[in-house]
């Protein structure tokens, strides 16, 4: 399997320059009229997804057929998919639309979002690298891996929501005595990253997550089936869980100092640069979002992430007004027996050296060099048409890739100028055997 | 290998811009990220000394696979006494920078405790050179 979950369709791209511009860390190029993803660089947030006008670009999710491999189908629905649903009755109808579409159970992903809520107060009291940076949209995670790797020791090394919801599931299905064979647990995602996640997880060895279902394919048959079911269960989830969705996440502002939430890939880029810079040190803990708008505004979702909000704060509205009820002995076992499921980190995050030009600093020096050269012969206008996306970008593919410096279009228009003018100049060449051309031509 | 910036003191959207490029190239020069990071907050402090006391400048970069200097000219007021400009918490920054969120006059304390060599030549109303080396 691939490393990433971006995937291109190469017979729907047309080769224009849209993806290469948008992508946050520089990581496509256009070569021979189709684009390319640098797995390396990729980080999965999704941008190309979202701008690609000939659907070219796709999240490579599991099939809603791999369900069919497990007795137990378990779904993970997040906040976000609730909020796609602005005419659903209830939370409770589109849990129970989860089971009409051929899963078993369902764990709402909002439980585990309360625990690592109060998992992050408690880290934040002994933490000692200041601010603290989320971890729960890998996105981001990947980025600070690969572009600011000296803020790794920033990041809150406790499971994502998701993940720790799965290990709960596992564990309960372990104790009832089912095989864990036979017990699939899907999320329901809002983008790709959570794809790759499970894939490749940081900070631990294995995910617990079995697959991951695009919002995408499953949001028509929810739709038709939302209006259809009857509910047998109330929802469990309660407004701070849901809160998670939201564009500032889980953490209650008021109760920490020096609190910031981020969200955009652009936006998040700028703040790291200056966490890097240490003018962020009076700050406590960031909540940075690849998305604008959130996991709302992730590249599956389908409702327009300014609707879906608006989705989203009726139901935290309807769980704040039945708070009382809902918090009763049923769900504090719960929310304690998901609180005793180990969820730091257990693996150190690794630092991914992309922007490294090679591993002998002479060397890389001197390709610096040469590429600080031929950026200045360069027109710096970033016009895109050489398939990078800046022509500062295209001098270092020039060096690091041996790309030839003529598929820059100036430089071209310059190398046929110079051989025409060559070409003139041989035209007149004198020829011994002939007095000169003029006489030639009489 | 040299890098040359202009600084413009009225531009406070582009300040930490010429840091930024710098930083980005030790990056690309495979340093251990820890090091790049003490000479981003460095440089930074640096830049915006030069952005907010002296508006603006030039800086000057020289990188070799051992050895990173960084230099910074300015022609704005200078520093009248640099003993006491190095001491941590003094600022003479006024209540609009304070606003902005500088002026905590830590920035040369911040550069010194940073960097492997800090020299700074000044003179009163013609201008600050303020020098930072790094051993790579
Ligand atoms: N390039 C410069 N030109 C003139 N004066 C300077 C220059 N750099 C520093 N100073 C003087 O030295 C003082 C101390 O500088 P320092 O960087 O330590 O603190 P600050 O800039 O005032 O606050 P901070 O850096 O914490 O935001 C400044 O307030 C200013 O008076
Ligand atoms: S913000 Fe949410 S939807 Fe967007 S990439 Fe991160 S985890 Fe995925
Ligand atoms: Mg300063």
């Amino acid at each position: 399997m691939d490393a990433h979950s971006v995937t291109l369709q190469k017979s729907k791209c047309m080769g224009c320059t849209d993806c290469i511009k948008r992508c946050p860390t520089e990581a496509i190029r256009v070569r021979s009229s189709k684009a390319q993803i640098i797995e390396a660089r990729c980080i999965d947030c999704g941008n190309c997804i979202r701008i690609c006008r000939n659907g070219a670009k796709k999240a490579a999710t599991d099939q809603l057929e791999m369900m069919k491999r497990y007795t137990h189908r378990i779904a993970l629905p997040a906040p976000s998919f609730y909020a796609q649903f602005p005419k659903a009755p209830g939370v409770e109808y589109i849990l129970e639309a989860l089971l009409e579409m051929g899963f078993t159970d369902y764990f709402e992903v909002a439980i585990a979002a309360e625990v690592v809520t109060s998992a992050t107060y408690d880290y934040l009291k002994k933490a000692t690298h200041f601010p603290i940076i989320s971890s729960a949209c890998p996105a981001i995670v990947r980025l600070v891996q690969s572009r600011f790797p000296s803020l790794i020791p920033h990041i809150l090394p406790i499971l994502s929501p998701m993940e720790l919801a799965a290990r709960y599931v596992k564990a309960q299905y372990a104790k009832r005595g089912m095989d864990l064979k036979e017990v699939g647990v899907f999320f329901i995602s809002p983008c790709p990253a959570k794809a790759t996640e499970i894939r490749y997880p940081k900070g631990i060895e294995q995910s617990m997550v079995d697959g991951v279902l695009s919002m995408q394919d499953l949001y028509k048959p929810m739709r038709d089936l939302i209006g259809k079911v009857t509910p047998k269960q109330k929802q469990q989830s309660t407004y701070r869980g849901l809160n998670w969705a939201t564009p500032t996440g889980g953490m209650d502002e008021n109760q920490i100092k020096g609190y910031m939430a981020v969200d955009g890939i652009e936006n998040v880029l700028s703040i790291l640069e200056k966490v890097e810079d240490g003018t962020l040190n009076h700050m406590t803990f960031i909540e940075a979002m690849a998305c604008t708008g959130g996991c709302l505004g992730g590249a599956l979702a389908i409702e327009n992430p300014y609707i879906s909000r608006s989705t989203l704060k009726k139901w935290i509205q309807k769980a704040k007004q039945s708070e009382k009820q809902m918090i009763n002995g049923e769900y504090l076992k719960v929310l304690d027996a998901v609180s005793q499921i180990p969820y730091f980190y257990e693996t150190p995050i690794m630092p991914s050296s992309v922007l490294s030009l090679s591993p002998n600093r002479i060397k890389a020096l001197e390709m610096m060099e040469r590429i600080q050269k031929i950026y200045e012969t360069l027109p710096q206008i970033d016009c895109g048409c050489c398939g990078a996306p800046t022509c500062h970008c295209f001098a270092e593919d020039v060096v690091r890739q041996g790309v030839n410096v003529e598929a820059c279009i100036f430089m071209l228009r310059r190398k046929i100028k110079q051989l025409s003018d060559e070409m003139q100049q041989l035209a007149y060449t004198a020829i011994p055997t002939e007095n000169n051309l003029e006489k030639h031509k009489e | 290998m040299t890098l040359c910036f202009t600084v413009d003191g009225n531009d406070f959207l582009r300040a930490g811009e010429a840091s930024a490029v710098v930083k980005r190239t030790l990056k690309q020069l495979g340093l251990e990220s820890s090091l790049v990071r003490k000479i981003a907050i460095a440089m930074y402090e640096a830049e915006m000394n030069m952005v907010l006391h002296a508006n603006g400048g030039n800086i000057k970069v020289t990188l070799s696979d051992t050895y990173l200097t960084i230099q910074m000219m300015d022609t704005g007021p200078g520093i009248k006494d640099i003993d006491l400009a190095m001491q941590e918490g003094y600022s003479t920054a006024n209540q609009k920078i304070r606003e902005l969120g500088f002026g905590a006059g830590m920035g040369l304390p911040n550069m010194k405790r940073y960097s492997d060599e800090l020299k700074i030549k000044t003179v009163v109303g013609v201008g600050t050179e303020v020098l930072l080396g790094f051993k790579l």
